[in-house]
């Protein structure tokens, strides 16, 4: 398979341990598409496709990082803006259905996950140019799911629910790669 | 021997009377006081051994927190988690000395998070300049063998 930076992707059966922590993500096409890495998280993965930033609103390490201006506080609000600062804006309705002319991404969040109440930000997962869904699993792989909804729950490793879908216009290289995709009819095109 | 004497106290006559641990004013079953006899010892367990036994807590401590908090997106998160709280609680108990070298070699075999800890501990940090995950575990470790902590 050809990934969005024209890159080969193979996908890979998920590891025994996920299939396990994400019950619903097999039958949901889900596939392994990297090895585990401890450079980059969901959040970098999703926001700047890099392998190499760990996002982290208090950063420990040289190597993590978040982006000037906005709140080190972990609150959802403030991964919200990570995306906003980057041109996406948020829905009004939970759509995750594939538009072509949007790219999209799903927050996800869990309530009162610090011991205290208030929705708190647990992953963040984006849409392929093919309408599939990636995510990266903190430093674990990352994967390729055909909807958000299949990490939803509150079973074993699941993220919660979606809370936001967020969207933005393509640039017009990505519509491009998005009329490749689809002349190409891949296999994992839905 | 036998029932009564100078002293008042009474022993059961065929009981030596240095098998007793303080004088017994009355012992009903002669077949009992083998058992009182043999004590086990109390076990003398080195400072080697318990070390060993504070290396197998940690390890299974720690792929217990990794199991748990791998997907997790957030390094606070993994750190805010119950399991890595009761590690911390468990070594901080321990000298530095003893507990460094343990989290070193966990660092060697499983790479994983445990820059801050280290920090804390060591009160020094080797990987202020490191550009990446890797380049920050590979000069944790240089740093434990240049202190002999790891060889």
């Amino acid at each position: 398979m050809i990934g969005e930076n024209g890159n080969i992707i193979s996908l890979k059966m998920l590891p025994s341990h996920l299939e396990r922590g994400f019950p619903k993500l097999r039958a949901d096409g889900g596939k392994k598409t990297s090895e585990a890495t401890n450079e980059c998280n969901c959040v970098g993965w999703s926001a700047s496709r890099t392998r190499s930033k760990w996002f982290e609103p208090q950063p420990t390490q040289p190597w993590e990082y978040w982006p000037k201006g906005i709140p080190e506080d972990y609150s959802l609000d403030s991964f919200i803006r990570v995306f906003e600062i980057r041109g996406y804006k948020r829905c009004a309705t939970l759509d995750s259905s594939f538009e072509f002319l949007f790219k999209k991404v799903a927050i996800y969040a869990e309530f009162g996950i610090y011991g205290q109440p208030g929705w708190e930000f647990t992953h963040v997962a984006d849409q392929l140019h093919s309408g599939a869904w990636t995510s990266k699993l903190g430093k674990d792989i990352d994967i390729q799911h055909n909807t958000p909804q299949s990490l939803e729950g509150n079973y074993g490793m699941e993220y919660g629910k979606i809370i936001q879908i967020l969207k933005r216009r393509c640039w017009p290289w990505e519509l491009i790669a998005r009329i490749c995709v689809r002349l190409s009819k891949a296999p994992h095109v839905k | 021997m036998g029932f009564g004497g100078s002293s008042g106290i009474t022993y059961w006559p065929e009981a030596p009377r240095d098998f007793c641990e303080k004088p017994l004013v009355r012992r009903p079953y002669y077949a009992n006081y083998r058992t009182i006899a043999y004590t086990e010892p109390i076990a003398n367990v080195s400072r080697k051994e318990e070390l060993s036994l504070l290396e197998k807590k940690f390890k299974e401590l720690a792929k217990q927190w990794q199991d748990a908090t791998g997907t997790f997106a957030l390094n606070m998160r993994r750190y805010a988690h119950p399991t890595y709280q009761s590690l911390m609680h468990t070594l901080g108990k321990e000298s530095v000395k003893d507990v460094v070298p343990i989290i070193l070699r966990e660092l060697q075999q499983r790479p994983d998070v445990w820059f801050e800890a280290l920090k804390v501990l060591t009160k020094t940090n080797p990987a202020q300049n490191s550009k990446n995950f890797d380049e920050t575990v590979r000069d944790w470790l240089d740093w434990g063998k240049r202190e002999h902590y790891i060889s």
